[in-house]
């Protein structure tokens, strides 16, 4: 295309040229009349965009989005990229003031257009106000939404004000304005509080702490980093010459592979590396059993050429007949997925420990309960004696497939120098990953540094090496230089993990004084081309009938495999347990919370249970609606427990230094929940030092020993060695200052002279023996010891855990608003109560359950992943289809905490990021039943489906 | 994959330029051919580029009713304080349409003209009709989101939620026509085409270029609504929405239009409930009555029998918002 129709075009455009050769290429020929202004394929183009009221340069190809140009061109990656459909808001820029998503803007449309980016907000190192109220508000947990969340927020802020208005905001216009951005983690409730607050200039507090903020509590350490874009994600890591990956999937559920020749991408252009990914087994390759499952991999110059080498790899199919459908795979007559011999090559479902497959009956496609103890007759006995009370439910239930949807995609760079490798990695588990790097590739772990700065939501999909992660290291070492790859939305939501459908049938035998007698629960997970999910363990830890029966099977299909998610099977335990329960005392006519408290041993339940009851402000909750107009409300009860598991091998490195500053280290991860700030908080309170003098080092699997960030565990393992180190560093400041000051008194926070004067900790530290001066502690062991030491489980991503002997107990109440016309349901709020023993970061611990809140209720009302029945192929894969709770959905929150330490962790805190999620889904349906008088018990309950039930 | 821009110095060079080429398509907006592009789904390797044809941009009261040109955005056609206050359908459809990062870029005449959304058609494993293939896979599939009627062929719903609205207000299309013929077609026309024919989503060639829409002034006073069942309240796609638009003389409905969206492969006039308002007050009894009737005729297919009962319900809760 002729040179002069582009200067022209570029002139006209009021695109600046720069001085870069423009390629010319020949043959224009085309039969428009007149001038075309074009911009010809695979031409670069330089650009000089307006962003943050600075002039950017940038070279980029007509299709670049404009996403791109900014964080790959210029460097700019506080704007996110996720989902690159424009249905999840991360990339939200304002282009002249309004918001618009960037993923599906053009580069080359931008110039002329003042691009305003999440970077550009602060003045003179001031935050902007909508910046200053999510932190407040503490409306961010990852933080990998909140750049663009911040954004549709200053949108708002700014036209209100430009209104003149001084009115408070509703929750339908805050809804309104951010329904374009997806906050996975469940902040919504506090970036409503926040924007409302920025516009009327008051100061925002959290909105879930009813019983307000306690004095000192910390805010979130990194909230501030991750509200001006300043903090750094996998995806965000840019090396020099660093070649990006992309991986070749099977397109179908079930298929065996004939031919797989990967010399044709090799030859394609900007190729460095080509992997095979799909194991080699005997005479072949192993079975494609899910649509989804990876091949090969490609690393190359850009993206784009990645992709296209993906395109020509020579791979040829024996396509079969998937078995997708739940029902098909427990006929009789269904291809059994996993022969005998090929059990082995079942993935690993869950995080708890598995046995050998030899331990469970397996029976077609269903993995039924383990083999002992020997169950002869399928717990007769029990429905025996379930028959036998006055009271009887039996109730059948079922849950869609729950996928993660974590925002940051799963993203690893790796980075080879010599014989040592630096793996960033999106994960929730460093020093597991190393590990298993380390193996895959046969070096010691020594060379392997992982690293995890921050981790943009995780909710158990990525512990431990995945596929993405072995393909990108493997690319890596062949190519010689560094690899980027990030898997996209539509491979992330079908390949990376999923919480397993589940059903059940539950049998409950109740005497006229409403106690539990006899339960029978039968539960099966689908779990994909995976096993080992528990989806009915709280059944029996939860209630204590006379007569207990629990069938825990696994159904395996041709799908993608399920890996944990949070509070892997409990969920939908508590979904089908607690609906189960209600039906009890809907039946006796007893307020639920009553039910449940004729059944409690634990005196620590029964205070949960209690203040539950206190704190419910909202419909009565013994009632069954008698009301017959279009909206109808009710409220309904669910509970929980979840174990409390710990690291015995974590430790924490407490670096002091003579200027007065101390950093605390361990391995750990804040993937949102608030590592960080439980680190800083034990700083603080420990030493007495300003939050600004504390400093924490997480993320880096050379630091200390800390377990995954995984079934609560963290803070219990990373707490109690703090407060070691932190003991341990006080005696060292205390004698320092006593050589200094003779005669000094120990005072908590320091010393007093003989002369009355006070020294604190952070005076001491001038006069440590060494600078910097540090300690090491191991965590100390549980009083009374652990319920469940250690045990050589499975490998990683396991370090050694063990179960405490405390356990952590929730009660959720929610009330909900059913359209009889339109099967709409709304959650109006949500009271939590939980246990989880003394906090240790009373502001992220109050998010982390309100996050856990919306979770439950996106995974009650929204959340299904759907494949087609005749290829296994995922029709979920974008978020437009995958539907999540937006703001405008999300109920209000009341979180309250029975603030009492354990007995036996030596911090006296237990976890409390399961446990957070557990019950809603319960509560909801509950709440659902109460409201319309029929029980709906399924997920994702439509509005179809309530209409349905109300037919 | 390379893309080669366009752009058209006026109207008919645009449509001289778009020519019927395959793999060419006008970009308004760009919320649908830059996905696709980036997701490869029937990736356009040539967009011609609208977006500097000021003529098409805007809203315009006329003494005969209302213009607005194509390339006008969601957000500014909701935002539109007479356009709303006077059509209030048309306001509340374009307002709960996507997101409003996306109706600050989508335009209406993006928004008429766009790709379907059907699953099958946005997975990049699927080589359905509309890609070239032999066959619909979500009729023997998960056809759950799909059409309820004119589902023999492709079983896509017709994705633009202002389109029911377009059409319950009589709305006109100004087209200008390869060769260089500018006409305005009518709704009903637009939406009236062959759906044997699996790659069709209106009346129109692919090269057609929508200049903008006419809305007339209405014989008569009128009430309107439009409504949806969906899981969420926002952002999200209609199982089955409503538009109405009632002329009344008075208390009785002279001339009802009720159209329903995301039912079929074009936004569908429910003429049994129509016929059945027509002439009556609007009170509980005839609007039960008349919205039982929305899904005559219906051939649902095995996974969405339940947007029957929704189009009735969503025809019943539309009228009941305009009893008074």
């Amino acid at each position: 295309m002729a040179q002069l129709r582009r200067r022209e075009f570029l002139k006209g455009a009021g695109i600046a040229v720069t001085t870069a050769p423009l390629a010319a290429a020949g043959g224009a020929g085309d039969g428009a009349a007149g001038r075309t202004d074009e911009l010809p394929a695979g031409q670069p183009v330089d650009l000089a965009l307006s962003v943050n009221g600075e002039t950017q340069r940038v070279r980029v190809l007509p299709e670049t989005p404009l996403v791109d140009a900014l964080r790959e061109g210029c460097a700019r990656t506080g704007t996110k990229r996720s989902c690159g459909h424009g249905a999840c808001g991360a990339c939200t820029v304002l282009v002249d003031g309004t918001p618009r998503v960037a993923c599906l803007s053009l580069a080359v449309d931008a110039p002329g257009h003042a691009i305003r980016t999440v970077e550009g907000l602060e003045t003179d190192g001031k935050l902007h106000p909508v910046q200053q109220a999510f932190v407040d508000a503490d409306a961010l947990q990852c933080g990998f939404c909140t750049p663009g969340m911040v954004m549709s927020g200053v949108a708002f802020f700014e036209r209100y004000r430009a209104a003149g208005r001084t009115d408070t905001p509703t929750d339908t216009e805050v809804g309104h304005a951010i329904a374009g951005n997806i906050c996975r983690c469940g902040a919504q409730p506090a970036i409503m509080e926040a924007i409302r607050c920025a516009c009327l200039g008051r100061t925002a507090v959290p909105p879930g702490m009813r019983d307000g903020v306690p004095a000192g509590a910390l805010r979130r350490q990194d909230a501030v980093d991750k509200v001006t874009g300043r903090a750094r994600y996998t995806v965000d890591v840019q090396l020099p010459g660093m070649l990006h990956g992309a991986i070749l999937r099977a397109p179908h559920g079930h298929a065996v592979v004939k031919k797989l020749d990967l010399g044709p991408a090799r030859r394609m252009p900007g190729v460095r590396a080509v992997v095979e990914l799909l194991p080699r087994a005997s005479g072949g390759w192993l079975t494609v059993r899910w649509a989804g499952m990876e091949v090969a991999a490609v690393a190359a110059d850009t993206l784009a050429q990645a992709r296209a080498a993906l395109a020509a790899v020579d791979v040829q199919y024996d396509v079969r007949p998937p078995v997708v459908d739940r029902a098909a795979a427990e006929r009789p007559d269904a291809p059994v997925i996993f022969p005998r011999q090929a059990r082995g090559e079942a993935r690993k479902a869950a995080e708890g420990p598995s046995f050998p497959h030899l331990l469970y009956r397996w029976d077609g496609n269903v993995r039924g309960s383990m083999i002992w103890p020997i169950d002869r007759d399928n717990g007769a006995d029990v429905l025996e004696q379930v028959a036998a009370q006055p009271v009887r439910v039996d109730l059948a239930a079922e849950t869609a497939v729950q996928v993660h949807a974590t925002l940051e995609p799963h993203a690893v760079v790796a980075h080879w120098e010599g014989d040592r490798l630096t793996v960033y990695a999106s994960t929730q588990t460093t020093q597991a990953l190393a590990s298993d790097v380390a193996d895959a590739m046969d070096i010691p772990v020594a060379q392997v540094r992982v690293l995890a700065e921050h981790v943009g939501g995780a909710f158990g999909a990525k512990a431990g090496l995945k596929m993405e992660g072995l393909a990108a290291v493997r690319l890596a070492r062949e190519a010689k230089a560094p690899v980027r790859i990030a898997v996209p939305v539509g491979d992330d939501l079908t390949a990376t993990g999923n919480r397993p459908g589940t059903r059940h049938r539950i049998r409950i035998g109740a005497d006229a004084g409403g106690r539990l007698r006899a339960i029978h629960h039968e539960g099966r997970s689908y779990c994909g081309a995976a096993v080992g999910e528990s989806s009915t363990r709280m059944t029996d830890s939860l209630y204590h009938a006379d007569a207990s029966y629990r069938w825990d099977a696994n159904v395996v299909t041709h799908s993608a495999p399920s890996v944990p998610f949070r509070a892997p099977g409990f969920p939908p335990n508590a979904f089908a347990l607690e609906q189960a329960v209600d039906e009890v005392a809907a039946q006796l006519g007893v307020d639920p919370l009553t039910l449940r408290l004729y059944q409690e041993r634990s005196p620590r339940r029964a205070a949960v249970l209690r203040l539950a009851r206190a704190k419910w402000d909202g419909p009565p909750l013994d009632r069954v609606a008698a009301d017959r107009g279009r909206y109808v409300r009710g409220a309904g009860v669910a509970t929980a427990d979840w174990f409390v598991l710990v690291g015995p091998q974590c430790r924490v490195e407490a670096r002091a230094t003579r200027d007065g500053h101390l950093t605390l280290s361990t391995a750990t991860h804040d993937v949102g929940q608030g590592a960080r700030t439980a680190l800083a908080s034990l700083g603080v309170a420990g030493l007495g030092l300003p939050p600004a003098r504390v400093h924490v080092r997480i993320g880096d699997s050379a630091l200390p020993p800390a377990p995954g960030t995984f079934g609560s565990i963290s803070t219990n393992s990373f707490a109690p060695a703090a407060l070691a180190a932190l003991d341990e560093l006080k005696d060292a400041l205390w004698d320092a200052g006593a050589r200094r000051h003779p005669g000094a008194r120990r005072v908590e926070r320091g010393l007093v002279t003989t002369g009355g004067r006070f020294l604190p900790f952070q005076e001491l530290m001038a006069a440590l023996p060494e600078d910097p001066y540090i300690v090491l502690a191991r965590r100390p062991p549980d009083r009374g010891g652990l319920k469940l030491p250690p045990a050589p489980v499975d490998r990683i991503p396991l370090s050694p855990i063990g179960i405490s002997q405390d356990t952590t107990n929730s009660v959720q109440i929610a009330e909900v608003e059913v359209d009889r016309r339109l099967g709409r349901v709304r959650v109006v709020r949500v009271l939590a109560v939980l246990d989880a023993g003394r906090l240790v970061a009373p502001i992220t611990s109050a998010s982390q359950v309100m996050g856990g809140i919306m979770q439950g209720v996106s995974f009650a009302l929204y959340e299904g992943r759907r494949l087609d029945p005749h290829t296994g192929r995922n029709l979920t894969r974008s978020l437009e289809s995958y539907a999540l709770l937006g703001a405008a959905d999300a109920p209000q929150v009341a979180v309250h905490f029975l603030d009492l330490p354990t007995e036996h962790t030596p911090h006296g805190g237990a976890g409390l990021g399961e446990n957070a999620t557990i019950a809603t889904s319960g509560a909801v349906a509950n709440a659902v039943f109460r409201a319309i008088g029929r029980r709906v018990p399924r997920t994702p309950l439509r509005p179809q489906d309530v209409l349905a039930a109300l037919a | 994959m390379p893309l080669t821009i366009l752009y058209p110095s006026d109207v008919a060079h645009a449509v001289d330029l778009h020519g019927g080429a395959d793999g060419t398509e006008y970009k308004a907006g760009g919320t649908d051919v830059v996905d696709r592009h980036h997701q490869g789904i029937l990736a356009p390797r040539t967009l011609v580029d609208l977006g500097r044809l000021g003529v098409l941009r805007g809203v315009e009261q006329r003494g005969d009713g209302w213009r607005i040109g194509a390339l006008t955005t969601l957000l500014e056609v909701a935002g539109h304080e007479g356009l709303g206050r006077e059509h209030p359908v048309l306001r509340q459809a374009c307002d709960r349409t996507a997101t409003p990062q996306v109706r600050a870029m989508a335009t209406l005449g993006g928004s008429l003209r766009q790709k379907v959304r059907c699953p099958y058609f946005r997975h990049p494993d699927f080589t359905c009709w509309r890609k070239g293939g032999q066959e619909c896979f979500a009729r023997p599939g998960d056809n759950h989101w799909h059409a309820i009627w004119d589902n023999d062929t492709c079983a896509a719903v017709h994705p633009s939620t202002p389109a029911a609205a377009l059409l319950a207000l009589d709305a006109q299309l100004d087209v200008h026509f390869p060769g260089g013929d500018q006409r305005t077609v009518d709704m009903r026309a637009f939406t009236t085409f062959d759906v044997s024919d699996a790659m069709a989503d209106d009346a129109l060639p692919d090269a057609a270029l929508v200049l903008g829409v006419r809305i007339p002034r209405p014989a008569r006073p009128t009430r309107q609504a439009y409504e949806r069942a969906s899981a969420r309240h926002l952002a999200d796609w209609a199982d089955v929405e409503t538009a109405v638009v009632l002329q009344m003389d008075g208390d009785v409905v002279a001339d009802a239009r009720v159209v329903l969206g995301a039912v079929a492969r074009r936004p569908r006039r429910a003429v049994e409930v129509e016929q059945r308002l027509n002439g009556h007050r609007l009170d509980a009894a005839v609007i039960a009555d008349a919205s039982a009737h929305a899904a005559d005729g219906a051939t649902p297919l095995p996974h969405n029998g339940h947007k029957t009962r929704l189009a009735c319900n969503t025809v019943q809760a539309t009228l009941e918002r305009l009893t008074s």
